[in-house]
């Protein structure tokens, strides 16, 4: 079935639409306050799916990832304080163009941008996924086991300043993946004797510890009655149709490279958002003026982090393969409903697929009527303080760690997993590399040991097929440019 | 604040541990071979010495630079919630009463993280605002979705 021959009336029930205007909600509120952010959201809400429809709990959580990025930049402008780390750039010029008087303005710019963004995030997921899934239908276990590792390889090149910490994260990841019995043989690995394990590792319990109990961990370490103070008068959402014209070429520029960033793994909605403000700025004919409360400083950074998410949708729709942290928990609502994304989906559940790509249309237009109406009052979020905000958070992690099986072991696992995690947050190690190393496990397992089934044992299938060459290219490019670009950063470092 | 060269080493021992205590552990999977596939130990063994590898990397990486600190403020704190988390989890797996247990523990929590001095106005609002969250957590997980805790 056609994207355009989609019965819209099976997509617009009650569910479908309580979901979008929820995950929005949700949203904003994660992305409002900082430290907090997408993944964590998602995490927090991924429990609620197993209650929920397929197409319902996927748009619930999509539209609370494109919220959020938007969110991210309420406290940015506001506070000066970025809400998510996308919204990083756009601190710069939002703050500053709030302390002119015009915190209004600013959300206005960041909104618009952040639609626009999120729309053309929308067009490109459209127009790109339906061709890559034709191509990769083509595919087999060779080439699945070698996406997988090219998925891998980009999250732990990019995932940390330490290289060698990154892989040794997704190595951990791949670990906890084989806990449970084997699926080819049906033997025990890793369990130890514990029943509980015979399943494997719950996935909400280790993405509730790693995100969201790691980060609850980090905010004990900060002043528990910080509050933070805002001021609720002039943050009227709203920009003129000048203001639009004088920032419309930065918004389709950053959109389009958001979206592009957005598909390479690893790389995610801040990359996106620094690569397009820098890019803005050196186009600019004005660059001085960056930083100052110039507002395609805003506009740009913020478009290109809602178009991310977007282009961080087509690798986990396409192949199966996360983009990012956080479409990987969102590949875990996929799983929860025992759906595997990829070529396949398309053609046994196009109702599903062609239900995403609208309902990623119908966020971004909630997104924009949330953002407008509602703006001061998540503003006002952030006058809760930590000492209240900390329990409420923990307790609903440790909720959502139960519900998964309604087992207590799970959230045991959740408490020591969270507790490992935040050391090595504090360590440099990549929770992210781990995470997707964890739901990609399975898969390179599996293609691995298909594959050798099918070549007798003989791993020169991985270099007799054309899309194996490719994508082994592509883990050697990407490998070698990883390894160049630490190499040139040293001798920087040496030289100076 | 600690040393973190002496961390990263520390935490590098015991991912070495980890790995080869995955290697002893699946030496004893007796591999139900099917005929012309790895058996379910290869892939463990693999990543176990992958993991041994980058973890001497690491070191070796780690030695080389430069040291720096890792902060870890309110300690007291994190162990204060990680234990009374557990105290928590333990209560509730023996006796039961999760709504109960839940809002002493929030309240507990809230009261304890207020750094404000004693007074009823700070005993008062920790009542109310951990009732309000789990009559909240009451309305969406035992009514809405009606999960039984």
């Amino acid at each position: 079935m056609g994207l355009l021959s989609f019965d819209l009336s099976t997509f617009f029930t009650m569910g479908t639409l309580l979901a979008i205007v929820f995950g929005t909600a949700a949203g904003l509120f994660f992305g409002v306050i900082p430290g907090l952010g997408a993944v964590i959201g998602i995490a927090m809400l991924l429990p609620l799916t197993y209650t929920m429809e397929p197409l319902q709990s996927i748009l619930m959580l999509v539209a609370l990832y494109q919220a959020a990025e938007y969110g991210g930049s309420i406290s940015a402008i506001v506070l000066g304080v970025p809400g998510t780390a996308a919204a990083v750039a756009a601190t710069l010029d939002g703050n500053a163009m709030a302390k002119q008087g015009s915190p209004g303005r600013a959300m206005g710019f960041s909104l618009t941008a952040s639609t626009i963004g999120g729309l053309v995030g929308a067009i490109i997921l459209m127009t790109l996924t339906v061709p890559l899934s034709t191509l990769t239908y083509n595919f087999a276990d060779p080439e699945y086991f070698l996406l997988g590792l090219l998925g891998l390889v980009c999250i732990a090149s990019i995932g940390s300043e330490d290289m060698f910490k990154s892989f040794i994260s997704v190595l951990l990841g791949l670990l906890l993946s084989m806990v449970g019995i084997d699926s080819f043989t049906g033997v025990e690995r890793l369990t130890f004797g514990n029943v509980n394990l015979m399943e494997g590792v719950t996935m909400i319990a280790l993405i509730v510890g790693l995100f969201a109990i790691s980060e609850v961990m980090s905010m004990l370490q900060e002043n528990l009655n910080k509050r933070y103070v805002t001021d609720t008068k002039r943050t009227k959402v709203a920009i003129t149709w000048k203001d639009f014209q004088y920032v419309r070429k930065n918004i389709f520029k950053g959109s389009v490279l958001g979206a592009i960033i957005g598909i390479i793994p690893g790389l995610g909605a801040s990359a996106a958002a620094w690569l397009a403000y820098t890019e803005a700025k050196r186009s600019s004919k004005t660059p001085e003026t960056f930083g100052q409360g110039e507002p395609n400083g805003i506009a740009t950074p913020e478009s290109a982090n809602n178009a991310a998410v977007g282009g961080a949708l087509v690798p986990l729709l396409t192949l199966g393969i996360p983009g990012s942290a956080a479409t990987a928990v969102i590949l875990g609502a996929f799983m929860i409903h025992g759906i595997q994304p990829g070529p396949l989906v398309f053609k046994e559940d196009p109702n599903l697929m062609n239900g995403i790509f609208w309902g990623f249309f119908l966020a971004a237009i909630m997104m924009y009527i949330f953002g407008k109406y509602t703006t001061p009052w998540w503003a006002r979020l952030l006058t809760i303080p930590n000492y209240t905000l900390i329990p409420i958070v923990l307790f609903v992690s440790l909720i959502g760690a139960f519900v998964a099986r309604t087992n207590t072991f799970d959230v045991w696992l959740a408490l020591i997993i969270g507790i490992i995690a935040f050391l090595m947050r504090k360590l440099d190690f990549s929770l992210p590399a781990l995470v997707l190393a964890f739901i990609l496990g399975p898969l390179i397992e599996e293609g691995l040991r298909r594959s050798l089934m099918l070549s007798s044992g003989s791993y020169s299938i991985f270099f007799t097929r054309g899309y194996s060459l490719v994508i082994l290219s592509l883990i050697l490019l990407v490998l070698g440019s990883t390894i160049y670009r630490k190499l040139k950063s040293r001798a920087i470092v040496q030289n100076v | 604040m600690m040393s973190y060269k002496r961390l990263t080493y520390i935490s590098l021992f015991l991912c070495m541990v980890l790995g080869i205590s995955v290697l002893i552990h699946v030496m004893t999977i007796s591999s139900a071979q099917v005929k012309n596939t790895m058996g379910a130990h290869f892939f463990p063994q693999v990543v176990s010495v992958l993991l041994l590898i980058f973890c001497l990397l690491s070191f070796w990486n780690t030695a080389k630079k430069g040291d720096g600190k890792v902060e870890l403020r309110h300690t007291g704190h994190l162990l204060f919630t990680i234990l009374l988390v557990s105290l928590f989890l333990s209560l509730w797996h023996a006796i039961g009463g999760f709504y109960i247990l839940s809002f002493i523990f929030l309240a507990v929590l809230i009261y304890s993280y207020n750094q404000t001095p004693y007074s009823l106005n700070k005993v008062i609002k920790s009542i109310v605002a951990s009732l309000v969250i789990t009559v909240v957590v009451y309305m969406i997980f035992g009514y809405f979705l009606n999960i039984t805790f």
